[in-house]
């Protein structure tokens, strides 16, 4: 039985852990996560999103053809902060977009109400969402989870490396939301453009979250706690590479101008001006270059400052 | 080289709008020559007008090395034989420093970019660029010269006539253009008009590009629109900071190029710019679909026989690996 899950999705750690204890609840869920076809070319209530957004709805209806269910979790709170908005429309806006296709071909959707805080609630939601599969993929065996670790974190920020204590001095530290940092045709390529140019990179979601989290107190001071978790996620890290373990140079990608990224682009240029011998600074506003040769302009330029100037 | 010819460093820029060419003395780095012209859409005849000038220049001049700037520069560098490649930022910090060593803020304002770079003891530290916004540059006041009836180079002095420019929108383009034909309509005065339109650009430039830099003196103004005494007027008020125009203000990316070009120690391969004059040189481009990236191959041509590629990201053409 195959299973569609957006590959954007997955870049989320809990929504990565929620896959692992389905497929160990049963080994019998393929997930497909990327189709290989085409989604509609005129799509509903979409217009006025970002790309990344856009890019998981067709991911989505195009994977609608090539699975048996999809799992579309609804993110709602992670750790206790918001997702985008977006993330809970979005079951609802695939859903919107599949009434044209006929009763047969139509997949059914599950949607678990993604609202967690440690592993014991993921738990909960993957048994729920288990059931929920196999009742309408009529899997014969009855889902069971197997021992997790008894803790608290993801398992994939456990996974995560410590850079605490490497050396950083020559490396770039891109920041950004975990789905526009992971995807080639999200981030204009500005990860592996680096690479190209010799020069290692290490992203935000390199550092576990509680970490990054702990850090965005410091700018609690706004009328209401910074309450979306990618903000706090961004402005973690940017104090992480800035101040904790200071890399060679600091990216900020924003998928465009929209409610907390616009917010941010601003707010971390202010907190750059601050800081003294601040590590270069720079943000890419992903969807305001149309050529990949405007990123190549940036870049170089960026890293001609930190560097000197080289010629290839 | 050739016994009493001069040997010079050369740098190019091709720009969205205009094509530059700069030419410096090896010993003394003084400018010996340079040219700006309009590139019209076709850097490769642009090209080969700048080229003919240095073909005209006697004797012959040895060119010990050559850098290329700008949108078009891996054309250039492909054409000219030099890998000396580089983008507009930085050849334009190299140019204002020179000029005035003690420069903290540079604004650059040109055909289709726009760009802001904060310079500290000689090196660039921030810097910001427009994007997919063209409002505030050359090319919109281009358009708008054309579409008022007067020369583009006229209008800077046709503003600084006016007692009160026009209140006209900065934001777009398109706003802009209808502003303006608002005011005609109802019977504002050409200057007052043209005055106000310099006033929304530097609005425009200093709420987008410049949004957040710390724009400090001393300032210099560079690009072809420093031309226009009516934006640096308008800056200067809006500012309150004196905006020094470099005296190369429109070559200022290809003399950049050119300075780079001499702090290159090594040996630099042999200046093939002057074939461009005896050969034909023709390009075109493909869709490699050989990955989901889907490049815009770019092939150069030397007397119908395929010599270059560039713009593959994997550079399985660029590097010979295989040929398109």
């Amino acid at each position: 039985m195959n299973i569609g899950l957006p590959q954007e999705l997955l870049h989320i750690d809990w929504i990565a852990d929620l896959k692992l204890m389905l497929e160990q609840m049963n080994p019998g869920m393929a997930f497909v996560h990327v189709s290989a076809g085409e989604a509609p070319a005129y799509l509903n209530l979409e217009e006025d999103s970002c790309f990344p957004f856009k890019k998981m709805i067709r991911n989505a209806l195009a994977l609608h053809k090539e699975v048996d269910a999809l799992l579309l979790p609804r993110v709602v709170e992670m750790d206790g902060f918001l997702a985008c908005p977006n993330f809970r429309a979005f079951p609802d806006i695939v859903e919107l977009n599949t009434k044209n296709i006929s009763s047969n071909e139509k997949k059914p959707i599950v949607s678990p109400i993604i609202k967690v805080k440690n592993n014991k609630e993921l738990k909960a939601i993957a048994k729920t969402t288990a059931k929920e599969l196999n009742q309408i993929l009529d899997f014969t065996s009855l889902p069971k989870l197997a021992a997790m670790p008894k803790t608290n974190q993801n398992q994939s920020a456990l996974n995560k490396t410590d850079i605490q204590h490497q050396d950083l001095s020559k490396t770039i530290a891109i920041i950004g939301h975990p789905y526009v940092l992971a995807d080639k045709r999200l981030n204009n390529g500005v990860p592996e453009l680096l690479n190209i140019y010799g020069y290692d990179t290490v992203f935000s979601n390199n550092v576990p979250f509680e970490e990054l989290s702990e850090l965005a107190r410091s700018l609690d001071y706004f009328a209401k706690k910074m309450y979306w978790r990618s903000a706090r996620e961004i402005i973690g890290a940017f104090f992480f590479f800035s101040h904790i373990n200071r890399s060679a140079g600091i990216i900020h990608l924003a998928p465009f101008n929209c409610g907390i990224d616009a917010l941010l682009r601003i707010e971390l240029m202010s907190m750059h001006k601050r800081i003294e011998g601040a590590p270069r600074f720079m943000t890419i506003v992903c969807d305001e270059h149309t050529q990949r040769d405007h990123v190549v302009t940036r870049i170089e330029a960026f890293l001609d400052m930190i560097y000197g100037i080289r010629i290839n | 080289m050739a016994s009493g010819s001069t040997e010079i460093f050369l740098g190019i820029d091709v720009g969205s709008v205009s094509t530059k060419m700069v030419t410096l003395d090896v010993n003394t780095l003084d400018i010996i020559d340079s040219m700006y012209i309009r590139t019209h859409g076709d850097p490769l005849s642009s090209l080969r007008v700048i080229i003919k000038r240095l073909h005209q220049m006697k004797p012959l001049p040895f060119i010990r090395a050559t850098g290329t700037t700008g949108s078009g520069r891996f054309l250039a560098a492909r054409l000219v034989n030099t890998h000396i490649i580089k983008n507009e930022i930085t050849t334009h910090t190299l140019a204002a420093v020179k000029i005035l060593p003690e420069v903290r803020t540079v604004v650059e304002i040109g055909g289709q970019d726009s760009k802001i770079i904060i310079t500290r003891d000689g090196h660039a530290v921030d810097f910001a660029m427009n994007t997919v916004c063209a409002a505030g540059t050359g090319s919109f006041l281009d358009q708008q010269a054309s579409r008022l009836g007067v020369k583009v180079e006229d209008m800077g002095d046709l503003a600084l006539t006016s007692d009160s420019p026009s209140s006209i929108s900065g934001r777009c383009t398109v706003f802009a253009e209808t502003d303006m034909i608002h005011k005609q309509q109802i019977g504002i005065p050409m200057n007052d008009i043209v005055a106000g339109l310099c006033r929304s650009l530097v609005r425009n430039y200093l709420s987008t590009v410049g949004k957040g830099k710390p724009i400090e003196a001393p300032v210099i103004f560079q690009g072809g629109v420093a031309a226009n005494r009516g934006i640096v007027k308008e800056f200067e008020k809006q500012t309150g900071l004196r905006f020094q125009v470099s005296p190369y203000y429109g070559v200022e990316g290809a003399y950049g190029a050119a300075l780079l070009a001499s702090m290159v120690k090594a040996e630099q391969p042999e200046f093939k710019g002057f074939e461009m004059l005896e050969k034909t040189f023709k390009i075109n481009s493909f869709i490699c679909n050989k990955c989901e990236e889907a490049c815009s191959v770019i092939r150069l041509y030397r007397d119908g026989k395929p010599v270059s590629f560039w713009n593959d990201r994997c550079g399985m053409y660029s590097t010979g690996e295989i040929n398109g």
